[in-house]
Order: structure tokens, then sequence, then C-alpha cells
């Protein structure tokens, strides 16, 4: 078994919250009910006899990540013409893997009641001319990435939700050692992952 | 192999423990509370729930360090491999430091590492790794062993995102998180060269649901 395995279903998360006795849960089959006033309002998910809340803050931090998840499919897209080999493989691999970030946190904010935020119709990612270019490009935006998640997982209220967004922080990682593999430099150069590596 | 699921119910065991022992107890970890109180000596410690969260990483942790550490002296590896993983024990001492730096904060008690082999084998039970260490003969298994052991901690650091509270700490396990999920990348990478849909195979490290 590896570390990217799913988890083995929703039964697994709603057992190991009951016995925490921490009042949660988490999954895709919830029902969304809203309550509170407008600056202060909630959403709660109900699944079972549990129940998560999760704040309009929390949407906002997600749409916060949704835009660069944006600008890193806008930089993959366009970048991966220019590359070849071992980097384009990769690159077109995590492509797939950013649009499925995109997806989860699309449908979270979705499913909290929230209003996703659309890509943008162009985004100013310079003039990467080869494929050196675009392997900068593409390591600069997955670091914005990783200091995103990192500034909002902490702010998040949900522990599933935190899970959800550590998770994708993680893939991140996981492509900045790869794209620095690619481009010579040590793939793993510090303990802790900072986006400042 | 190891089995998420038991994984995570010992897990939480040990927080539902903790927050059991609100006045005064041992602090139990989330991987085996029985054993923690038993070792802890006695010592009475008033745990905060992010205490016994820390405790299971530290020990998670350790066990990791002892891994690569009889790797690296037991083990024949190519100089290639040899360095990367000298260069991730490096790492995760490096967390195991992090880690014990915050649970003193805390006024926890920083648990004991393995010493030998058999404490070592004991853990991994407890971690529910089947591959015996005592059974690895080529790098590639030895990789296969250390593979295992990084998906266990990753899983152990996505569920303490759940449950930490503070907020330093929680940014601190997500750095921890992803800098293991970037190990079992490069790991990988060493079985299978040039194989990137193995070095990296979901979106979601550690599982989402």
């Amino acid at each position: 078994m590896d570390s990217d395995e799913p988890l083995p279903d929703n039964r697994s998360r709603r057992a190991f919250l009951r016995a925490a006795g921490l009042g949660l849960a988490g999954g895709s089959s919830v029902l969304l009910s809203a309550c509170g006033g407008a600056s202060t309002a909630r959403k709660e998910f109900f699944a079972g006899s549990s129940t998560v809340v999760v704040r309009d803050a929390d949407v906002s931090i997600l749409n916060g990540v949704l835009d660069l998840e944006h600008t890193a499919i806008a930089a993959y897209t366009a970048g991966i013409p220019l590359l070849s080999g071992h980097a384009r493989t990769a690159a077109a691999w995590f492509l797939n893997q950013e649009l499925e970030h995109a997806a989860k946190l699309e449908a979270t904010i979705k499913g909290a009641g929230g209003k996703a935020n659309p890509p943008r119709a162009n985004y100013d990612l310079g003039n990467p001319r080869n494929g050196g270019e675009v392997l900068e490009l593409l390591h600069t935006t997955e670091s914005s990435l990783v200091h995103a998640y990192l500034v909002a997982i902490p702010k998040i209220g949900p522990g599933w939700l935190r899970a959800v967004a550590a998770g994708i922080l993680a893939n991140e990682g996981q492509h900045i050692s790869v794209l620095q593999a690619v481009q010579g430099r040590a793939a793993v150069p510090s303990a802790f992952v900072t986006a400042n590596e | 192999m190891i089995e998420g699921e038991n994984t995570r119910r010992e897990l939480v065991r040990g927080v539902a423990a903790t927050a059991a022992l609100a006045v005064a107890a041992t602090v139990p970890t989330l991987l085996e509370p029985a054993g923690a109180l038993a070792r802890s000596g006695g010592a009475l410690v008033k745990p905060s729930d992010d205490g016994a969260v820390l405790t299971s990483l530290l020990r998670v942790e350790q066990v990791v360090v002892f891994a690569y550490e009889r790797t690296l002296t037991t083990a024949i590896l190519s100089p290639s491999a040899q360095e990367v993983l000298t260069s991730f024990l490096d790492q995760e001492r490096a967390h195991v430091h992090e880690l014990s730096l915050d649970l003193t904060a805390l006024g926890d008690a920083v648990p004991a590492p393995p010493t030998d082999t058999a404490g070592f084998e004991s853990e991994l039970r407890h971690l529910r790794i089947r591959r015996s260490p005592a059974g690895l003969r080529t790098q590639r298994e030895h990789l296969r062993f250390l593979i295992d052991l990084e998906a266990v901690i990753a899983r152990h650091y996505r569920f303490a995102i759940e449950l930490l509270t503070g907020e330093t700490r929680l940014w601190a396990a997500a750095e921890i998180m992803a800098n293991e999920a970037q190990h079992a990348t490069v790991l990988r990478e060493m079985l299978t060269p040039g194989r990137v849909k193995r070095a990296v195979p979901s979106a979601f490290v550690a599982g989402i649901t």
C-alpha cells in the first residue's frame, strides 16, 4: 500500500471521528442546510448524527486556492507544448492532477452552498520561450500553490476539510520534487516544504 | 503492508483516551495507549489534545528514523541510494527535533525512541506493518519497506491535521506531511525510474474520500 491510495471508504472516516468523540463527519454523501445571519452565515453538513460546519470564511479560503489552481492549470496547459520527453510526460500528468484538485475544490464549495470562482479569461504567465523557462514557470506556480495551502490549512475550520487541503498540498509538494529533479536540482532539499526551496 | 483502518482506529482510540484523561494521567499515544502508559513510568502529566497527537506523530517519526538508520547500516545500497537515504534520514531527524520541541513546550513528555531491533519490530507491529525488516535482502525490498513506512507516516499526519488545533502546529504538520510525500515520490522513482504515474500516483496524498 502506498501513501497516495484513497482511504477505504467514508465509513472509516465516520468511525474514526465518532470514536474520537469529536462530532465531525465528512465525505461525499452529505445533506446541506444553512443557518445564521448574513455576515456569520454558516452551512452545516449533516452526515448521520454528526455535524460539520463549513463557514463562509472557509468557502472564501477555498476560493482563494481555487484561483491559484486555475492559474496552475493555465500554466501547464500553455507550457506543455514547449516541453519534451520526461518533463512533458510529467507535466501532462500533473495537469490532470491539478484539474482533479480544482474539481474537488469546486465540488466542496458548491456543496457548502457557495459559488466557486471560475477560471479567468486569460492569465499573465510571462513569455516562456523554451522548456527550461516553462519548467521555471511551473516551479514558481507550484510554489505559490504550496504557500497558499500552507496559509489556508490552519485557517480552515472543519478538520476533514483541512485534511483535504493537506492531501492536495502534499501532492503539490510531490510535483515540485519531480520538477526540481527534472531541472537538475535536489528533489527534496528541505525537511519542511515551505515554498521557499 | 499496512492496515490503514486499524491504524486509524488505534490512532483515534488514543485521542479519545487522552480526552478521557483530562485531569492527570500519563501521556497515551495514538498508536498504543496502554503501552505508552506503561512506558511512561507513571509520571503524572496533564496532556493536551494536541500533545497526544504530537506524541503519536513523534513515535512514528522515531520508528521511521530507526528504519532509515537500520537500512543505511545493514543494507547493501548503491551509492546514489545511500546518498538519498542519508539525506532523508537527516530530514526525519529534523522532524523529530521539531516535534520534540513542540511537545516539550506543551509540557508533555517526549516518548522514548526504539533502541533495538526488538523495540523497532514491536512498534512496527503496532503500526500494522506486516513486512518484516528481518527478511529484507535487496535494495528494492528495503526501498519498498521504507515506502510502506512513509505511507504510514503520511497517513498519520493527515489525520493529525484533522485533529490538531494550534495554528503554528498545523502549519508545521502540513510542511512535514508534504515532505514525507516527497520522500515517497523519490523512493518510488528509485524503484521505477521515469514512471511518473507511479512516483506520483494520486492527486490526493494519503487518500481523500
